[in-house]
């Protein structure tokens, strides 16, 4: 059961913290410390200890470090700035978020020593939901927009349009008992292009499956886990192995060390983390 | 907390999370990239790329790679269609992003479309992007290619300096992420070239991060460069690295040789050659040399010089070295004082103190072989000093 909170507890993290476009700090987990005994069905509220990402260093084969990513986050373990780092910790570029409500409202992206600031991206919420995203070249020119829609807390339509707001793609998502079960891609006018079908077993994926529009398989992911904590990340080509990525997990079933593999097995490079954790409460 | 209540408030987290978590899970990593794949791959415009590889970067997912490698290979491929000025520069910004994600995403499978970038395109930021990016990749079969262009900017040919300066900084910061030792000769001459003292000093603390052992090419530029003081430099910088002794150690004996092999034209040749010589007695002495291949080059820049201050430190240097040959040359030396001390010819102040080196020498050799000359010098009617110091030094062999 323990193992099903981490997982639900590192999809929460992303959606308070890094919204959709950090998706590397979700090797999180939580442990749960309860504030009052309590009953079920009593609205209580509990805090949990919730671990973030801190630092990822990351290593060649050669076990020579070629870089650096670190996170900073606020005292609610909103994601504040990333940055990337190269071998001699000398920064290559930076990501600032800016937050309000506990939900990041703009990220902008600098690059270099110099601070050079480049694009950025506002977020639009209704509630809980992000309902648009924006994104604006250095001379504040939209570029393209993202909204998104809801049924019941489901999102089910994802629209992009052009910055100056012509809608390009269409993406419309299913769910069965509550899980994510396909996400199809549609022109503007309608026509499939493609789909990614999700298989769940319970509240643990177990793979994604990419099609083209002739439904013919173009790519898939197959997870695999150990005791409820994710382990292995196998990638296909149609039906052939790509690369593999294998967790090596702390005792608590946090990531410690993500390898990636080629075909062939030998290593390609590997990411140690290391985690800060925040108090969150939970309403229940 | 028993466990069982607490198994039951863990059940009640995961269900009241789950409305929360909906929304996160439904838009995975994976569906905004291939969302944004199909998209650029149906933009037909600069602009349109532009914004859409704007969501791409954005993204930072290694799955995209393929894409940002195929989209990059395209616009190379483009680069010959007729564009206005605003349109081209655009075009230099989608592939400066795509470069600088390739980057950052450390695609090595991309390191050839970089390059194949590198050599199309005038934009010189875009040339010095792509070689930072090819180090960022640890691209290192491309270590030659970059070295060959941080040579010829080395040897400035090109019109603008400017231009070159931003080149060959990019191609230094390239060659140190590669930590290649193949990389480290063209990075030493940089920090030796024309260029200003930015580039310079960055080449010269690139030095110490591309090889922790720069024995090889070190050797390649003691052997082959003419200007004395750049042997002396490198020398210096091979004493300064983390090369085990047995390399400095090779580098001190060449730098030796060539200290002895030149005759210099005026007196600034002959101290850069002196100071040459005596930098590698000092490794010699510092790393412990004690082979025997080494003496006659020691005695002959003892020969060389008349400053007594190097004499005694390469006296010192074949105590260390101690091998019976070092031990021969150095015992016949002090026999022949000893022979002039028991002739009447008294040492003055400075043959007393290369007296007193010699005898220091043959102790630190611990070579049994300089004991009969160690033993002569109590009876050669020299100092109470000298004596008592002989003494002490004859100690050190019981």
């Amino acid at each position: 059961m323990r193992k099903i909170i981490l997982l639900l507890s590192a999809a929460f993290i992303i959606l308070f913290s890094c919204a959709t476009t950090t998706p590397e700090v979700a090797d999180t987990e939580t442990e749960e410390k309860i504030a009052e005994p309590v009953e079920e069905k009593v609205v209580q509220t509990v805090i949990i200890d919730v671990y973030l990402v801190s630092m990822e260093t990351q290593s060649a084969s050669d076990s020579i470090v070629d870089g650096y990513k670190e996170y900073q986050y606020d005292e609610k373990g909103n994601l504040l700035e990333k940055r990337e780092l190269d071998g001699e910790k000398k920064l290559l570029n930076r990501m600032v978020n800016e937050v309000s409500r506990n939900q990041i409202i703009k990220s902008q992206w600098f690059s270099g020593e110099e601070n050079e600031p480049g694009n950025y991206l506002i977020k639009e919420y209704d509630g809980d939901n992000l309902i648009k995203e924006t994104s604006f070249d250095i001379e504040d020119i939209p570029q393209s927009i993202s909204t998104y829609e809801y049924n019941n807390n489901e999102m089910v339509k994802w629209t992009v349009s052009s910055g100056d707001n012509v809608p390009m793609m269409v993406t419309d998502y299913e769910y069965t008992n509550g899980m994510k079960s396909k996400a199809t891609f549609l022109t503007p006018l309608g026509e499939m292009e493609g789909y990614i079908k999700y298989s769940w077993n319970g509240e643990l994926i177990e793979s994604e499956k990419t099609f083209d529009e002739n439904d013919d398989l173009e790519k898939s992911i197959e997870y695999e886990y150990d005791d409820g904590n994710l382990i292995r990340e196998i990638f296909y080509k149609k039906t052939v192995v790509d690369h593999t990525i294998e967790y090596e997990l702390d005792e608590n079933g946090n990531a410690i060390t993500s390898k990636y593999l080629y075909r062939s097995g030998n290593l390609k490079s590997q990411i140690a983390y290391e985690y800060i954790s925040v108090k969150r409460e939970v309403q229940q | 907390m028993s466990n069982e209540r607490t198994g039951r408030v863990s059940k009640i987290i995961i269900i009241s999370s789950l409305l929360m978590i909906i929304s996160v899970i439904s838009l995975s990593a994976s569906d905004k990239s291939e969302v944004w794949k199909r998209m650029y791959n149906r933009a037909f415009t600069i602009d349109q790329q532009f914004a859409i590889m704007q969501n791409i970067v954005a993204m930072d997912d290694p799955a995209l790679i393929e894409l940002l490698d195929s989209a990059l290979a395209e616009q190379i491929n483009s680069l010959e269609i007729q564009m206005d000025r605003s349109e081209r520069e655009k075009k230099d910004q989608l592939m400066r992003m795509m470069v600088n994600e390739l980057s950052s995403l450390k695609a090595e499978e991309s390191s050839g479309t970089i390059f194949t970038l590198y050599n199309a395109v005038d934009n010189h930021i875009l040339k010095a992007d792509c070689l930072v990016a090819l180090g960022q990749i640890r691209a290192v079969e491309f270590v030659p290619q970059v070295s060959t262009i941080l040579r010829n900017l080395s040897f400035n040919a090109s019109d603008d300096s400017s231009v070159a300066e931003i080149l060959a900084y990019a191609a230094i910061v390239s060659l140190e992420r590669m930590r290649d030792v193949r990389g480290f000769e063209q990075v030493f001459y940089a920090s030796q070239g024309w260029y200003s003292r930015r580039v310079k000093d960055k080449a010269t603390s690139v030095l110490k991060v591309i090889s922790d052992d720069p024995t090889e090419p070190i050797l390649e530029i003691i052997g082959g460069e003419s200007d004395y003081d750049v042997k002396l430099i490198a020398l210096n910088i091979e004493n300064d690295s983390n090369a085990g002794r047995e390399n400095k150690n090779k580098v001190a004996v060449l730098s030796l040789k060539e200290g002895l092999r030149y005759s210099p034209n005026d007196k600034m040749e002959a101290d850069q050659l002196a100071r040459l010589r005596l930098a590698a007695v000092n490794a010699l002495i510092l790393n412990e040399y004690k082979n025997d291949d080494v003496v006659s080059d020691l005695i002959s820049s003892h020969n060389a010089t008349n400053d007594i201050n190097e004499k005694i430190i390469i006296i010192q240097a074949l105590g260390v070295n101690g091998s019976d040959k070092a031990v021969l040359w150095l015992s016949d030396e002090l026999g022949e004082y000893n022979s002039r001390q028991l002739s009447g010819l008294s040492a003055n102040r400075t043959e007393l103190i290369y007296i007193k080196q010699l005898i220091s020498a043959l102790s630190i050799s611990a070579n049994v072989n300089g004991k009969p000359v160690l033993l002569e010098v109590q009876y050669s009617d020299y100092t109470p000093a000298i004596v008592r110091f002989v003494k002490e030094a004859l100690a050190t062999f019981e």
